[in-house]
Parts: C-alpha cells; structure tokens; sequence
C-alpha cells in the first residue's frame, strides 16, 4: 500500500505539489491567528470537587476569588498617612459603581492590607466575571484607576492571565525565530547541499503550518490551552524535519545506487516511508494517549500533537516523494558542505569498538543514565503559579510585592464551606434551618472548627466559630445574638464575609507551602471528615492542585503501561522479535528518566537557575513528566526505529547480527545525530522561552534527545546487541506463526 | 547485570515515581460531637512596670484622658485611646484616637489614624508608630507619652503618675459574659505638653487619667455598652465607676473603683456598696442619630457620696476610625456634690459605649 502510494504521488507529482500549495496557501492566513481561541492555564477540570467547591463557594458564600490587585506605594508616606490613605481612595473611587465590580477593599477595610516597612497598600477588587471574559475589563479598570502621587502595579487573576498568552506566544516567535536559521545550518551540515537541506526546513514548515491552522479551527469548538501552540511549533519542527530528513537520505542513497529518479524516490518511500509511518505510528500512540485525560492542557496540546504529526507524516509521503521525483539529481546541487556518504562515519568503528567490549561499556554508561536519572526520585510535584512568568512583567512584579509583603502563595489557605439546609430559593433564605446563628447549626460548626484546627499542618483556622480557642458555643451564641453589634474589626470581617443562610466558611491556614505534597494530605485530610450534618466543600488552590495530580496519577501508570505495551507489539509485529522491542522501550523509558532527573536536578532544586533566568520553585508542574514522556517516548522511538530498521535490513540480507548492527549504525548514525542534533537545538531554542513551563519541556526535551543520541544510541544501544547476539532475532515458532506479516523490506 | 534484571530495574523506578506522585488517601470519618473550648487561663497578678506594654491577646487598649490649661488659663479636655485588636492571625492592628474640647468655644475635635504591625518607632520601652503619630511608653510605672496631629489640630503630652496603681476589682482582673480582661488605672498623671489649635500651637499642663485594659474579650455594640466615669476629685480622691449592659440590653453589673487621698483603693460593687446610678437628662447626636444619657446622678452608700456629673459640652461623640458600632461619647464633664455631708467636686470624663445603632450586616440587611 506504501509502494502504491509512492508510485501514485510520482506519477501525479504535480497534482500533488499544487495541492499542497493550495493547502498551504490556505493555511498562512491562520498561522498568525493561531492563539485567537487558545486559553491560558487548562489545568483543572470542572468535574473536579475542588471546582465544584469553588462553585458552592460562589453561589452560597458569594465569595468571588478572581480579583484585579492594586499595590500602591510611596517612597515616604505610610498606608496610613492621610495622604496615602487619600490617594487610595481617589483611585479606586467609582470602581464599585460598575456592575462587574462586587466588592473593593482597600487597607482601611482591612488593615493586613498594608506594609509600613515598604510603604506599600494592597487593594482588591472582586470580578464578578468569569477569567476569560476579565480581560477587556481590566483595560477599563486600569484606565478608571489614576494613582496621583502614589506607584501603583496592577496584578491579579485577568493581568496574569493576559500575561501568560502575550508571554507564551512571545516564547513561540522567538523559538521559531532562533530554532529555524539554526536547524537549517545543521541541515546543511548533514547533507552539505543548499537544496537537500532547505528540503526538510520546507517541509517540516508545512507541516508545522498546517499543524497550527488544525489547531486554530479546532480551538473554536474545542476548548484548548495556549499550550498547545508551543508543543506544536517545537514538535512540529523536530518530527517534519526528522522525517524529511530520513527520507532525503534514503533518497540520495538510492540515486547513489545508480537508480533512476522515478525509482530512487520508490525506493526511499518503501523503507524510509515505512520507518517514517511506524514511527509516527508509535509517537502518535504516546500522544494520543494525551487526549484520555481530562485536564484540558494536556488534552489540547495532545490534539494539537496529533494534529502536526499527522500533518507532518502526510507530508513526508506525499509532498517529499512529489518534490524530490520533481527535484531528482538537482537535490545535491549547490554543494557547500562536506559530503559525509563518502567520507564513511565514525559510528561503525564505534559500534565496532562498543561491541568488542560490551558489558566494559554498558555497566558505566548504564550507571551514568541511572545517576542521572536518580534525582528524579526526588521529584515533588506541584503546580504553576505567577513565578512562571518573567519578573519584567508588571503582573508578575505585583504578585512579587504582594508575596514578599503579605505573604501571598507562601502559605496555604484552604477555604471549606460547610453548607447545610436545603435553601428555599436563594440566599434570601431565611428558616431556622438555614440560619447560621441557630445554636444547633452553631454546635455543628463548633464542632468541625475544632476539628480542623486539630488537623496535622494547621495553623490556624478561620470562621465564626473559631475566633477565640477559649470561647465555647455558649459564648458564640451570645455573640451572635447581635452579630450586627460585634466590634472587633477582624470578627466583623468575619461575620461579613464568611457566613450567609445555609453555608458556613472556615478558612484553613497552614504553613505548608501550597505546592507541597503535605499540603495535598491536608486536603486529603480535610476531604475525609464527615460533618455531622450537611456537607463540607474543601476549595482553593491547594485542593485544585490535589485533583490536578490525583487525576494526572491515577491514570499515569495505566497509560504507561499500555503505551509500553503497545509499542513493544507494534516494534515486535515489524522486528519480529520478541528481545529488539524489550530493549527499544527499556531505553526509551531510561531516557525519559534521565530527562525527569535533569528537571528536578534544574526546576526543583534550582541549579543553573542564574543561567537560565528563571525562579526555582521547588516543585516540577505536574503535566511536565506527562507531557515529556508522551513526545520524548514517540521522539526517541523514531531513532529506535530509524536505528533498528537500518540494522534489520542487513540481518536479513547477511544473518550477522554484529555485522548489521554495526552497518545498521552506520547507515543511520548520521541522520540520527543530524536529526538529533535539529531537535536539540530547536528544543533547546525554547530554554530562551519567557514563560518557565516553556523553558523546561524545552530543556527537558533537548537533554533526553542529547543522553538519547549519545549515551543510549551509540554506546548502550550496539552493547546490549552484542550481549543479546542471536537472541535479538529469537521469535518462538507458536508466536511467528500467529502474528501478521509486516514485510521489513519491501 | 542481566538484560532482564536492568528492564525489571527500570520499570520498578517508573512505578515507584508515579507512585510517589499520589497522595495517600486519608480514611473518611465523622467528626465528633461535643467538642469544648480552652480552659480559661487562671489569672495571673499584675505586674508593673511589664503590664503597661503590649500583650498578646485578642484586644487592648491604653487609654488617657485629662483636664489640661494653657499658661493663659484656657481650659480643655482631651482623650487619648490605642487600640490594639488581633487580625485572628496573632498579628496586631492599631487604631489611634484624639479627642479634643475646647472648653471656651464648645468645639470638639476628633482625629484618628490606623497602623497595621507593631512599628518600634524610637528607643522607649515601647515606642509606636501609628502612621505618623507616636505613642510612648516608658520602663517606669505610670510614665506615658504621645505625640498626634493632623496639622492643624494637635496634641502632645508627657504624663507621670501622682498616685499608686489602681487595681480594678481588687486583683486587676475582671471576667465578662464576652470574655475576661485585665484591667487597672493610673487616676492621676501630671501631664505637661503643647496643644495645638487652629494651627496655634500652645504649652499645655494638666492632669489626666490612665486605663490600660487587656485580655482575650469581645466589645459588643448597642444593646451591649457600657456607662464610665472616672472622677478626679479636689481633696485628692479618685473614683472609676462602670455600668455594664449585657448582649440583652439589661443592666448586667454595676462595679467600681475608689482610692482615697492617701492612696487606699478600695473595690466597689452595686450590692455591697450600694451604687446607684441615674440618668438626668438626654442628648440625640445630629450627626448619628445616637441618643445619649447625658447629666446623672450616682450614688455610693458605703462612701456617703451623692454626686451629679454633668457634661462640659453636649457634642463629644468620636467617630473616626472605627466601625459604626464602636461610636461613642468621650466627655470632659465636671462632678459636683456631697461626701459625709460636706461639699465635694472635681473633674471628670465619661465614656458612653453601645448606644449607636450598628449598620447592618450586608448580606443580612438584604434579607
């Protein structure tokens, strides 16, 4: 069916070339409007309690947590200077006046709000919107609020928000930017001719174009992370190139072979083409594993993975064979570089050598990947914040200043809401059931306020029932008698803010870091007390990030094991072996490790973090390990394959398994290191990305595909072998008989 | 090591960090009913001069007010109050009020100012910033200072103590329905400093009173409140005298304080000394609408006093810095009357507490 294609797009090159002018035509008008639909974040899900409770929060409590942050500050005068206080006052005069606005408190309101060692005040005002729909009203707010003497940084939920898309499609310009110049110099490189190597730049940039238009109409009926753009541009480039790559080679091969051009290119597309569909096969098996989840981050940068590698498969068996059949000879015109076929490379001495000394080279080099993978023990997952962003950016400044001065996302605050009583409409409900002041309802709360402050990780709890440890439910009956008539600023605060019919709020502090994996036990914890009646609703961010990771986790090991499984059948159906596949995905997973490793031994523990502009923040983003070992796992299984159908087709030519080994090296070294090499510095382009997630796929990426190329490839790969001999190509008879013949040459 | 081995090897590790990666789930149970507060701390015995700085407890305040005259014989009033209230997080919020009558002229100012954290501002034993007014303590007993203004109106005193320390309710200790609170007074300061009025600036002296109350309580607004005098009389004796009203609205104690010339306090309390105190006269504030009592008689059996206290000026409500509900009346009043049979009279202050109607809490006034 593949030889059929490849004599097909021969013999129609020209229909073929105009149709993907058309398509690629087509698709430019989109390529700049990519992100129109695309949203920031995408990590939660609203299946999730945590979302749910945010939910109840809103719609029983009233409570509204997306906020735009004012952080006033004067060189001289304290918050509380009249001066200050009237400068504050005049700026956010009239901001409570517009509908979208619920609530303004400044550091009069609530004295906390205020740091008189900086001179600095923090005020908020409550959206009642939605985060997507914030961002034309902070432009209204940002206009509305005039400073007059004070510096004022505005930071909070829509200006982050806006913050994350500008930076990550900043990220997205200057990865294509640097990666693309460089990717063709090392092209150039591999092939030394200026049209050979402008060849996979061409198509690969199809096949990225194309890639992101598929996104850019899907995101209007899907909804999908900004994500999903870099993953995209950065996998898009690496696979369009790599296969392009392979099939050029294999091209220019065949013609050496003194094939006619019709021929060459037939030639090329029965074995590169093969190789090229059963790696995309295998990569499109990792990604689509993506879309099974139900955090729309993953989801989305799953379908937009799909989406570009399908595209860049089509266009290495349809536009390649068109344009080379069109190209022929010419493809090695315009040589200036140096013609590496006939200069023979170093990977067959070295695999050579590799294989006179096996298990000298695997026990060393086996202990080096699992040293580099042992940081990874240590991995803490987590969840992003504002420090993901570049300190340049005025919302992360504010979210810097409101950290260091208030403590913000230093602590954790868990907000639970208890809620009880069926309400007859509305808030406006108003049966003894239902009313919070009840003796009964009171006891109840009493009860769970004790409760909390008595969990493992507590600081503090919050509520109305919680404001002195030595007042019991007697004294806050009496208090309540006339809650009106509390005084202390902080209890009526309280009062205000954290109680309406039917719902109670009790805030839970903790001095563990809200990333932590002990604050998620906290939240576990707390999930697990039954109130007495009613029920509890834990929110907030610690509890979102718990149902981000327990989703993420629990299904985690489950696909890693049917990727792992599938893949083994998949390369033992076109190796027929039951040993090469074992070792192909031993190594895949041993470079995955070791690109996890190098992430904590960076982003978690912070090494390098001066050279690589970024903030450590003592976690790795939970989706990272996902999201790696779905394009590293299909990445590195395209060498796997590149590798071993090279190595397969001189077994079965010659039956020596040393001799093919070290033939099949030879024959796709070049390409794996050129191929290689394109990704890493592509991969690597994105280590210059703005936004910190960005950076560390990109990092994590080039340094599995660096230890992938080198360590894996070249020295564990021809060890193990040699060791394995002619256990390599052992297929019981019971089993050769029952699985379907894929020819491994055409 | 074997193929197979290093396969099993790495595929344990994968487990093993998706593993890691799960929280482990916490078993679901019920909370238990019943549950009871703290013990109540057994009070300890005041200690001074360490009682007259900051505690850590819900609610503080040290509180003066005096009679003061300039060198040309112009008489004022004058209160002086920090506030110190937990955020519910252990760290303090401060509200600083300054009340001034000028007797001449009936005006009444008031000022205030708010700080968040304890701001150490100069060298004292405890020395506050409250925005950019200052509040001093010394490591003496009964040695207090402050400095407030707003440019135009302004006060600044230093003030010893003339008396011994006078322990309320014999120990300094006093529970309440809505919490207990420490509580004593200096009744006598010799206080010297500069008024500044209209932007006049003036040399002041005087004598005041000092409160400094401190414990884990609630104040509660209207119907709770309370009626407070503190009497300086000319033969050199001092009487503090509280009506306390409950949640109810109802009179829930009558107690009180009184230390002769010589120094001997002696504690007060409506049953075994018989205080009986009345209200002779009304005042509506036109600014809140509060009424208030205004002119009483009191009336102290066990001390053969009969007295009538009377307000200097109608208007000395303070309003600034807090919320609706902790509005009150702080008036320089004079008190006049008879002692065993013989005249007696002198200074006073009187706070009015509760007696304005709070605002409504949001969410409930929409019901």
């Amino acid at each position: 069916m593949l030889t059929a294609l490849g004599a097909l797009v021969v013999r129609r090159k020209y229909i073929v070339l105009a149709t993907w002018a058309v398509v690629i035509l087509a698709a430019l008008p989109f390529f700049p409007r990519a992100d129109e639909f695309l949203k920031p974040g995408g990590f939660s899900n609203e299946s999730f309690p945590s979302v749910k409770a945010r939910q109840v929060l809103q719609e029983r409590l009233e409570l509204t947590t997306l906020t735009v942050d004012f952080v006033f500050s004067h060189p001289d005068w304290s918050p509380f200077d009249p001066r200050f206080s009237g400068a504050v006052d005049n700026a956010v005069a009239g901001l409570i006046d517009y509908d979208e606005i619920s609530y303004v408190v400044t550091q009069l309101d609530d004295p906390q709000r205020a740091s008189s060692t900086s001179n600095t005040a923090h005020v908020s005002a409550g959206l009642k919107l939605e985060l997507e729909e914030s961002l034309d009203f902070l432009e209204i707010v940002t206009e509305h609020v005039d400073p007059g003497p004070l510096d004022l940084i505005i930071t909070g939920g829509p200006a982050l928000y806006r913050d994350i898309s500008l930076a990550s499609e900043r990220d997205l310009r200057r990865g294509e930017t640097v990666a693309f110049p460089i990717a063709t110099l090392a092209l150039l490189l591999v092939f030394g001719t200026l049209v050979a190597a402008i060849l996979p730049a061409a198509v690969g940039g199809g096949g990225v174009l194309v890639g992101v238009a598929i996104v850019f109409f899907m995101s209007q009926g899907i909804d999908m992370s900004v994500f999903a753009l870099n993953i995209v541009s950065l996998l898009g480039i690496g696979i369009g190139i790599d296969y392009s790559l392979f099939y050029t080679s294999r091209f220019q091969e065949e013609l050496r072979k003194g094939k006619t051009v019709d021929d060459a290119v037939l030639g090329a597309h029965s074995h590169a083409g093969k190789a090229i569909l059963f790696s995309a096969v295998t990569s499109l098996i990792g990604l689509l594993s993506l879309i099974t989840f139900d955090v729309m981050m993953l989801r989305s940068v799953g379908i937009g993975a799909v989406a570009v590698i399908s595209a860049a498969l089509i266009a290495a068996l349809t536009l390649m064979p068109a344009i080379l059949a069109v190209l022929g000879e010419r493809v090695n015109r315009f040589r200036i570089g140096p013609d590496w076929s006939r200069r023979g490379s170093f990977w067959e001495p070295l695999s050579k050598w590799v294989m006179k000394r096996p298990w000298l080279v695997l026990i060393p080099t086996s202990t080096v990947l699992i040293l580099l993978a042992v940081p990874a023990l240590s991995m803490r997952l987590g969840t992003v914040d504002a420090t993901i962003l570049p300190d340049s950016l005025e919302s992360r400044q504010g979210f810097d200043v409101l950290r260091e001065e208030f403590g913000f996302a230093l602590q954790t605050i868990i907000p639970v809401a208890y809620t009880f009583g069926e309400l007859g409409g509305d808030l406006d409900d108003a049966s003894e059931r239902t009313n919070p002041f009840s003796r009964e309802n009171l006891d109840r709360a009493y009860d769970i306020g004790r409760e909390l402050e008595r969990l493992e990780g507590v600081s503090a709890v919050t509520s109305i029932v919680n404001l002195d440890p030595t007042f019991g439910p007697d004294q806050y009956e009496l208090l309540y008698t006339h809650p009106e008539s509390i005084t202390d600023v902080a209890a009526a605060r309280i009062v205000e803010e954290s109680v309406r019919p039917g719902a109670i709020l009790f805030l839970v502090h903790s001095d563990l870091h809200p990333f932590w994996p002990e604050t998620r036990q906290l939240v576990a914890d707390i999930r697990a007390l039954i109130p007495p009646d009613g029920e509890l609703h834990v929110s907030g961010g610690a509890s979102e990030i718990t149902d981000i990771i327990n989703t993420l986790y629990g299904k985690f090991p489950y696909i890693v094991a049917a990727v792992l499984i599938i893949t083994y059948l998949s390369l033992m159906l076109l190796f027929r072996s039951v040993i090469l596949p074992l070792k192909a995905v031993a190594l895949n997973v041993l470079s995955i490790l070791a690109s996890y490793g190098a992430l904590v031994f960076v982003f978690q523990q912070g090494h390098f973090s001066g050279v690589l502009n970024f903030e450590a923040m003592g976690v790795i983003e939970a989706t990272l390990p996902i999201l790696l070992f779905a394009i590293i796992f299909g990445l590195s299984m395209d060498y796997e394959i590149f590798l071993l159908s090279r190595v397969a087709e001189a077994y079965d030519r010659t039956g020596d398994n040393e001799a093919s080994v070290a033939e099949g090296l030879q024959r796709s070294g070049l390409i794996i290191t050129g191929a290689a090499s394109i990704l890493i510095v592509v991969a690597g382009s994105f280590v210059l990305a703005d936004v910190v997630v960005v950076k560390a796929i990109g990092l994590g990426l080039a340094i599995a595909v660096f230890v992938d190329v080198t360590l894996v490839r070249a020295l564990v790969a021809p060890a193990i072998m040699r060791i394995a001999g002619p256990w390599n190509w052992w297929l019981p008879g019971w089993l050769d008989r029952i699985l379907p013949e894929v020819k491994r040459v055409d | 090591m074997s193929t197979k081995r290093l396969h099993f090897g790495l595929l344990s590790l994968i487990v093993v960090l998706a593993i890691a990666a799960c929280v482990k789930t916490a078993e679901p149970r019920e909370i238990p009913s019943g549950a009871s507060p703290d013990p109540t701390a057994t009070p300890a015995p005041i200690t001074l001069p360490q009682d007259e700085l900051a505690h850590d407890s819900r609610l503080e305040w040290w509180y003066h007010s005096g009679h003061l005259e300039s060198e040309s014989g112009r008489q004022f009033g004058f209160h002086f109050v920090l506030f110190k209230a937990d955020d519910g997080f252990g760290e303090p919020n401060y509200v600083a009020q300054l009340g001034i009558l000028d007797v001449e002229t009936g005006e009444h100012y008031d000022l205030s100012r708010a700080e968040a954290g304890t701001r150490q501002v100069g060298g004292g034993a405890m020395t506050l910033g409250i925005a950019d007014w200052v509040y001093g303590l010394l490591p003496i007993d009964g040695s207090h200072s402050f400095a407030a203004d707003n440019g135009d109106i302004g006060l600044s005193l230093d003030m010893e103590a003339t008396t011994p320390v006078m322990l309320h309710n014999e120990i300094g200790w006093l529970p309440t329905e809505a919490g207990a609170t420490y509580y004593y007074s200096w009744p006598r300061q010799e206080a010297v400093g500069q008024l500044t009025i209209d932007g006049e600036t003036i040399n002041v002296s005087g004598t005041s009173w000092f409160d400094h109350q401190w414990g884990d309580f609630f104040v509660l607004g209207k119907p709770a409140g309370w009626q407070w005098f503190a009497l300086q009389f000319d033969d050199g004796g001092s009487l503090m005298i509280t009506e306390a009203r409950g949640i109810d609205g109802k009179i829930a104690d009558t107690y009180g304080t009184y230390m002769s010339s010589e120094g001997e306090v002696r504690a007060l309390t409506q049953v075994e000394d018989g205080i009986e105190l009345a209200t002779i006269g009304e005042w509506t504030s036109p600014t809140t609408g509060a009424t208030y009592p205004s002119g009483w008689s009191l009336a102290i059996e066990s001390l053969s006093m009969d007295l009538i206290i009377t307000p200097e000026v109608n208007d000395q409500e303070v309003r600034g810095g807090l919320p609706a509900a902790s509005t009150y009346w702080e008036g320089e009043s004079w008190v006049g009357g008879r002692q065993n049979g013989e005249p007696i009279a002198g200074n006073a202050y009187v706070e009015l507490s509760g007696f304005v109607d709070p605002e409504p809490i949001e969410w409930m006034r929409r019901r």
